[in-house]
């Protein structure tokens, strides 16, 4: 399974499954909150004996946005999700994280950053 | 050199040598590596690269914020030198710091267009065996 498909994999639930890769994909005009982007910021290609040709053993950094209508909620989501994300396979670690509030949809976002570092299970 | 005492002073000699402006220039060898890459990360993204970025009133023109990156060294930071790589942002250039924020982290609406973590994941590496260089060619010769 690919990084994005085990973060899919692992959060879904948590929010119905409002949860996207790179977008929040439903309409601006009606968004339904508590909801889950999550992006890969990088990937670095770590040479393995077969050489880097495998995706399968690059170090993934992905960034988690955590997205609710009230502080409390979204709390509770960065929670559930830090949670969800500690059984992972390949296992990832958590970097950095901030939580902010956006005027523009006046709500509380978390973010989460999460390394995978694949090329350690070589 | 003869026992442990003697040890202890020559340390104590090495650690005053290398404080000032050879290890100032170590670090400044890494922090040259690591802007250089946002740099070029920054000039390359397609929304800074194509159109002027407008945001809550703010209108960043294409590469203003590849300028806008700057390395400095801290002083008095505790470490023997300290630089770091930022995007220098004040009323007079647009709050282009905040504009950037937006583009490496994204907001609700915008998704996320990293260039600042890429670029220091890409030259890691090559930051360290700049510092690495710096220090054998600076601190050659030193007892």
């Amino acid at each position: 399974m690919s990084v994005p498909q085990v973060v899919y994999t692992a959060l879904r639930g948590l929010v119905s499954d409002r949860c996207w890769p790179n977008r929040f994909a439903q309409p601006d005009a009606a968004p339904v909150w508590p909801a889950i982007r999550y992006v890969v910021v990088d990937a670095a290609a770590e040479a393995g004996l077969c050489g880097t040709d495998s995706e399968d053993t690059d170090d993934v950094r992905v960034q988690i946005d955590l997205v609710a209508s009230t502080y409390a909620l979204m709390r509770t989501l960065k929670a559930q999700a830090i949670a969800a994300l500690a059984a992972t396979d390949p296992p990832c670690s958590r970097v950095s994280s901030f939580e902010t509030y956006d005027a523009e949809t006046r709500t509380h976002r978390a973010m989460l950053e999460y390394v995978f570092q694949q090329s350690s299970a070589l | 050199m003869q026992g442990l005492s003697d040890l202890v002073q020559a340390f104590a000699q090495l650690k005053k040598q290398a404080s000032g402006a050879p290890a100032r220039k170590v670090t400044a060898a890494g922090a040259a590596v690591v802007k250089k890459a946002i740099k070029q990360r920054a000039a390359q993204q397609p929304t800074l690269a194509d159109a002027p970025f407008v945001r809550e009133g703010k209108v960043v023109q294409p590469g203003a914020i590849a300028r806008a990156v700057v390395s400095k060294y801290i002083a008095d930071s505790g470490a023997a030198s300290q630089h770091i790589v930022a995007i220098a942002s004040n009323p007079g250039n647009g709050h282009i710091g905040q504009v950037a924020k937006y583009l490496e982290f994204g907001t609700v609406k915008m998704p996320p267009k990293p260039f600042v973590r890429p670029a220091v994941q890409a030259s890691a590496g090559a930051a360290v065996a700049a510092m690495q260089a710096a220090l054998e060619a600076n601190f050659k010769g030193l007892a």
